[in-house]
């Protein structure tokens, strides 16, 4: 298995009490699977991303990536499992504004001990493929908000990650360029659309998975 | 004043330092750019500065009686004291930074 997640649950003190965002949440997720996370605004969907995606680490219960146990391991040591593994698409793209795309495009592969040509040729390799070798040089101001995610998409995917976690991606992650990279992705979407895409969609309510389902229990729908 | 100036533009750099976190950035990764930056404008002002002493050693050495105003171990005391001072004020904001929860930093948008 992939991932699995066991009873884990996210809560904040609220008075005398807590308020949970997660609830024993039980989710295992194989190689190659195009899992969505569904369910009404406050379901706890970004939270459970964001803890898949080893930013949190303020939550209980366990959580085993590649057979490791994240819920033991030291910040630096999820953060060396983060970098080697997982790429992110944030919800608002979060590209760093006072670097050109090309720039943006590098940052993942700086921090992996990527020589400088292969750098090069990486970045110029996934321009080509999202077909924004013309932005460059461009700064994401002077982008329009579909161009900015897919570069968001771009950079999650050019250190060829074994997992792609995507927060409210709309179209660009089943794009033929997202397709292209081979990766698990676990996306979080409002959209039947986009969910039809996947192989199974998870369904939260209240923190709680209320329900699963593989995509041959469901209708198709028609784009 | 130097530290003050260093902790504010880190401060200004949260959603930067954030996100490169949430990137897979190490600690020490965000510490190194944070002091590379201070130490290349230290740079660039260290070089302005010593131009600009030499030139006026010109002027000094009229005034000055016994002491050479181009006095070598001089000069490169008082750089390598700056020098020192540079780093820890960069140093410290650096340190502070790669404290930033990149959850906090993420959300602060």
């Amino acid at each position: 298995m992939l991932i699995s997640l066991r009873n884990v649950e996210k809560s904040y003190p609220h008075g005398v009490g807590r308020t949970y965002v997660l609830r024993r949440v039980n989710v295992d997720i194989k190689e190659g699977e195009f899992v969505s996370i569904m369910g009404p605004s406050g379901a706890g969907k970004s939270t459970l991303l964001h803890i898949l995606g080893m930013h949190d680490s303020a939550w209980s219960g366990e959580y085993y990536f590649m057979d490791q146990p994240v819920h033991r391991l030291t910040p630096k040591q999820r953060s060396e499992l983060h970098k080697k593994h997982i790429g992110f698409v944030f919800q608002s793209y979060h590209l760093l504004d006072n670097l050109t795309v090309y720039e943006n495009l590098e940052i993942p592969l700086s921090y992996r001990n990527v020589s400088r040509k292969d750098r090069q040729s990486m970045v110029a390799d996934i321009l080509d493929r999202f077909q924004i070798v013309g932005k460059k040089d461009l700064y994401p101001n002077q982008l329009s908000g579909g161009q900015q995610q897919l570069v968001g998409v771009a950079r999650a995917v050019i250190a060829n990650p074994q997992v792609v976690l995507a927060d409210e991606p709309t179209g660009n992650l089943h794009s033929a360029q997202g397709k292209e990279s081979g990766a698990t992705i676990v996306q979080v979407t409002h959209s039947e659309v986009n969910a039809s895409y996947g192989t199974r969609i998870i369904q939260l309510r209240d923190g709680w998975v209320v329900d699963e389902e593989t995509s041959n229990q469901r209708p198709a729908v028609h784009v | 004043m130097i530290s003050d100036l260093r902790y504010y533009s880190v401060a200004q750099r949260g959603r930067e330092i954030g996100i490169r976190m949430a990137l897979g950035t190490q600690a020490r990764d965000v510490r190194a750019l944070i002091v590379a930056q201070a130490l290349r404008m230290g740079a660039a002002g260290l070089a302005i500065g010593l131009v600009g002493a030499r030139l006026a050693t010109r002027v000094l050495d009229s005034l000055l009686f016994g002491v050479s105003a181009s006095d070598p171990l001089t000069f490169a005391g008082v750089s390598a004291s700056l020098v020192a001072v540079l780093l820890l004020a960069a140093y410290l904001p650096a340190r502070r930074a790669t404290r930033v929860d990149p959850m906090v930093a993420l959300r602060t948008e």
